[in-house]
């Protein structure tokens, strides 16, 4: 008796929650603009943030909504974008954007350190001490840009300082942002390479030669040698002010050796 | 000059962050001074109780030992001293609060579970929740109730005229909570001095009051402790009890036995102070030794059990978080 | 709120030992950027020769300080050169001359300067405060509130530094009179001198020196660190607290460090700018721990040579400028003094176990601002920035209490730092 009683309350009280709960849900449902899960289908879903919004639906929704602009999915790139635009049925523009990578404008042969370091091992950290290396805008090395990199682009190479992998890279700009020092930047790709000083020294000439083996020491040749326009020397530096085929490293001859070109392998 | 150089060479730099100096109490120290603390009832707990207690301390010891071997390197943890020396406190306190007579293959359980589960589950040294030692026991008793009832021991008789002849009525198994509560039979105050130098039944280390009192000056007076929290404990106990008894002193405990008996002192001493599961901050340690004493009173007057030092505490210790939440201090200028 | 903290004072030895000057130097650096606010520009050229005191930068904008040359000698260089704490900047290198001039270049004196010509003259001089921040002084003494109390800071707290109170003890006059001189320019109506009880001499001297102005008080304060710290030695001395993110002068104070009021007195009746200053060498591995006369910009291996040869040359050092609770370790040896460095010490370096945290609660009894650096941190193993600005994190003002008293020798103090660089 005691037995049916117990299954005929808690039967009861099973049904009855159950149709409370089924009338809740049609009632309060909310209604899912399938706009903005197309849209989110398109994204890369990966919530990397470097949109701005906090996560890929939250811009998928504005998106949708017309309130973002789409062009924002810097992993997506155009590809994504004409994604989004033809599913929310607009011109495509006719303009060709140039891909861009992160770059670490930092390559030294060896790091050169006049004391050692025993405090937190994190580049925010490090960059109140030094950390011990000598040079001032040189990469520090502990990987905060490798943290913040949702695609494993970055790794540390065998002089300790990172380096980003041109075929993993999105340009999400994370990196940018968790470098303390402030040395990587965003560089445009044509047709696949780039080229880049792998230095971020603004000190003078022998005092960068001071602290580094391979840095900028503002000697020019750059400027001179290459065609006009491609490098500019600024605050003791030299910078490629226009990126893509028409420079040819060896052919400048840095004397210190700090140009490189970055060259992607084709994405399979 | 260039000599000069040269003998720069051998000077190597380092770049530590401020500030360059450190103070004189270190975890590892805390933990030794616990242990030495702790040496005390051991003395006690053997004394009374005989050489059967020396196993059951080295089982649970060597049991928590290896289990926090293995959980650390489950975890792929750096195996450090502080660590082990943790878990050797665990073990010892475990062993404490157990009967004398209790097996060892269960007491080897209880500190495998107090290390694994209670302690590394929740993050290894300084993460855990619940104090492991007393978590451990209370698994114990969950699991065999019965064995952990059954194996208290009769002390030995104190020398110099101070045993209060315990043998000669000593027909029931129990220890005098549990005569109180089940038997209702009020020890007279002439047992004060025998059960406060410890001969009475109990779990092996918590008789001895006062060489359990000894540890805590030593906790105290080197500074491994913080005083507020088995101050605020031992005041909360006697002036809930103290209520109690002056409102029905027939029907409810004296606050001098109610200290005296069963685990206050030993949990006042070495779980209540235990810093990993109590508050940070010092109003919190306050309110933690104030809760824990009013639970314990509260448990062992109105509830089943005669006992509610262990439940008590380990009530606290979930709640400590949100005792910290409302007790931190008060930021400079607002 | 918690207490701070009584470190070993370790003074004992260098706080007996009167202030000796160093020969001139080979050479000095000085940086243009050793306070707050902008660089100041340089305005001689490499190679020109430049008089002991003659401006050699002039301040940038209104926040900025000039600079002066230390010694008389030949402009070597102009560059940007490496900083201590992973700072670069730009630097003038005099080399010297062997014929050093006297002081006969240095501004005329002043015999009774109202408010406006001190201000003028402390601008002149390029003094900034000297006890670690290095905010230029004439802006200081012009707050944009009416200040009532202004304040002379004898609590050199740190231990092992012992540079102030030989500066109190030996220029008791210069530094009452500087004091009197920045009252008058803040116009402020009362003056107090707080000083620590364990420096009995200075006490004495001060009070004696004292005694001729009306309006200075010398308020005699406990024993602790971070007794020095403004809102420290506000709140102990005046019961005013200072709300977060406020400065002294929000609620009608100024503080001026010992070694300030010095400069000031030198500036305005000597016309002497700020060119030297007394700096406390010490540490567990020096076997005479001394107080020195340093030019500005001696570089620290030279100011070093005349104490370290006793000690064994070997192995691994910790080496720094300020006081071992907020000091900054060297990474060379080559840096300038600084008009703001008020000591260098030399240690073994500690290492710190880094052990996980236990929850003591050490770290919130003793907190000085009323944090709980336990909670911050761990909030900071879990890199949730946002929570620890919740619990207060901007309040930290990075005095050390909480590493020196951790029992896990957990760097908090560098975690909280890192912290506020990312919120």
């Amino acid at each position: 008796m005691t037995l049916y009683q117990s299954i005929a309350v808690l039967g009861s009280l099973g049904v009855v929650s159950g149709i409370v709960l089924a009338v809740s849900f049609s009632r309060l449902k909310v209604e899912d603009d399938p706009l903005v899960e197309e849209i989110l289908q398109a994204l890369p879903d990966i919530n990397c943030g470097a949109c701005g919004y906090a996560s890929c639906h939250a811009y998928a929704e504005l998106v949708a909504e017309g309130k973002a602009p789409a062009d924002m999915c810097a992993p997506g790139g155009p590809e994504t974008e004409e994604k989004i635009i033809r599913i929310k049925g607009g011109d495509l523009s006719s303009e060709k954007k140039i891909p861009k990578n992160a770059v670490v404008h930092c390559k030294p042969q060896k790091r050169i350190f006049s004391a050692g370091y025993c405090g937190i091992e994190t580049c925010s950290a490090a960059n109140i001490s030094g950390a011990g290396l000598l040079c001032r805008f040189g990469c520090l090395g502990f990987g905060d840009c490798l943290a913040a990199c949702p695609f494993d682009a970055i790794k540390i190479n065998s002089s300790g300082a990172a380096e980003v992998i041109p075929e993993k890279c999105t340009a999400c700009g994370l990196c940018v942002r968790s470098c303390p020092r402030d040395i990587i930047l965003m560089v445009d790709y044509n047709d696949g390479r780039a080229s880049y000083v792998g230095c971020s020294n603004t000190q003078e000439g022998k005092n960068t030669r001071k602290v580094c083996g391979s840095g900028c020491i503002a000697c020019g040749l750059c400027v001179k040698r290459a065609p006009e326009g491609t490098f500019v020397l600024e605050d003791s530096l030299a910078r490629v002010e226009h990126s893509g085929g028409e420079i040819n490293v060896e052919e400048i001859k840095c004397p210190t050796g700090c140009i490189y070109e970055s060259v992607e392998k084709t994405k399979n | 000059m260039k000599d000069k150089k040269t003998k720069e060479k051998k000077i190597k730099l380092n770049i530590i962050p401020a500030p360059h100096i450190g103070g004189s109490m270190s975890t590892g120290k805390m933990m030794r001074l616990t242990l030495l603390a702790l040496l005390f009832p051991c003395f006690g707990a053997v004394y009374f109780f005989g050489v059967r207690v020396i196993y059951l301390f080295l089982c649970c010891i060597s049991a928590s030992l290896i289990s926090e071997y293995a959980a650390l390197k489950m975890r792929k943890a750096p195996l450090s001293t502080e660590s082990f020396s943790s878990a050797a406190v665990t073990g010892v306190i475990l062993a404490l609060i157990l009967p004398p007579g209790f097996p060892l293959w269960a007491a080897f359980i209880g500190a495998v579970f107090a290390i694994l589960i209670v302690k590394h589950v929740f993050g290894g040294l300084g993460k855990n929740i619940f104090n492991p030692a007393l978590m451990g026991r209370a698994f114990l008793a969950a699991a065999f109730p019965l064995i952990i009832t059954q194996y208290a021991m009769t002390p030995r008789s104190l020398p110099y005229g101070l045993s209060p002849g315990l043998h000669s009525d000593a027909v029931s198994e129990a220890t005098p909570l549990n005569r109180i509560k089940f038997e209702e039979k009020t020890p007279g105050s002439s047992f004060y001095i025998p059960y406060l130098l410890g001969e009475r039944k109990g779990s092996a280390g918590e008789t001895s009051g006062i060489l359990i009192l000894i540890g805590l000056a030593v906790l105290l007076l080197s500074g491994a402790a913080d005083w507020r929290l088995p101050l605020s404990y031992f005041t909360s106990i006697a002036v809930f009890s103290g209520i109690l008894w002056l409102f029905a002193p027939d029907k409810f405990i004296n606050p001098i036995f109610t200290l005296l008996l069963g685990g206050v002192f030993l949990g006042g001493t070495y779980m209540v102070t235990d810093p990993v599961t109590t508050p940070a901050s010092p109003k919190g340690k306050l309110v933690f030794g104030i809760g824990s004493g009013f639970l314990t009173v509260l448990i062992r007057t109105f509830s089943g059990y005669p006992e509610g030092v262990m439940f008590a505490i380990l009530l606290m210790n979930a709640a400590v978080p949100l005792i910290e939440r409302y007790t931190s201090p008060r930021i400079y200028g607002t | 709120m918690g207490i701070g903290i009584k470190p070993l004072t370790n003074k004992e030895t260098a706080r007996f030992e009167p202030i000796q000057n160093l020969p001139v130097p080979e050479e000095v650096i000085l940086y243009t950027s050793q306070h707050i606010g902008a660089p100041s520009e340089v305005i001689v050229e490499k190679k020109d020769t430049v008089r002991k005191g003659q401006l050699i930068a002039s301040p940038k904008g209104g926040c900025s300080a000039a600079l002066h040359s230390s010694i008389a000698g030949v402009v070597r260089d102009i560059s940007k050169v490496n900083m201590c704490g992973g700072r670069s900047g730009k630097a003038v290198t005099i080399k010297k001359e062997k014929v050093q001039e006297q002081e006969k270049d240095f501004m005329k004196p002043l015999s009774s300067p109202d408010a406006d010509k001190i201000i003028k003259r402390i601008a002149d001089a390029g003094i900034v405060g000297m006890g670690g921040a290095g905010f230029p002084t004439h802006v200081k003494i012009v707050p944009p509130k009416p200040v009532d109390i202004a304040f002379l800071n004898g609590c050199e707290c740190e231990p092992f530094l012992t540079a102030d109170e030989r500066v109190m003890t030996e220029y008791n006059k210069k530094v009452v009179e500087g004091f009197a001189l920045l009252k008058k320019a803040t116009g402020a109506e009362k003056g107090i001198i707080g000083i620590e009880d364990d420096k009995p001499v200075a006490i004495e001297k001060i009070t004696e020196a004292a005694a001729a102005c009306d309006d200075i008080e010398v308020k005699i304060l406990e024993k602790i660190y971070p007794q020095g710290y403004e809102k420290m030695l506000i709140t102990n001395t005046t019961g005013r607290t200072i709300p977060p993110g406020k400065l002294p002068f929000d609620v009608g104070v100024t503080v001026h460090n010992a070694s300030t009021c010095l400069a000031v007195a030198e500036a305005v009746f000597e016309g002497k700018p700020l060119i030297e200053r007394v700096v406390t060498v010490s540490g567990e591995c020096l076997p005479h721990p001394v107080n020195y006369r340093v030019p500005l910009g001696m570089p620290v291996s030279e100011v070093l040579r005349y104490s370290i040869s006793g000690i064994s040359k070997m192995g691994e050092f910790d080496v720094y400028m300020g006081g071992p609770m907020m000091g900054v370790s060297l990474d060379s040896l080559d840096y300038g003094i600084l008009k703001t460095t008020s000591g260098i010490i030399v240690q073994r370096p500690f290492f710190r176990k880094q052990a996980p945290c236990v929850k003591c609660g050490r770290c919130v009894d003793t907190c000085p601002m009323g944090l709980c650096p336990q909670r911050l941190n761990m909030f900071y193993e879990g890199r949730d920035f946002g929570s620890m600005s919740e619990a207060g994190l901007e309040n930290c003002m990075e005095c050390g209490c909480c590493s020196y008293e951790c029992p896990s020798e957990i760097c908090l103090t560098e975690r909280f730092k890192e912290a506020k660089i990312n919120l």
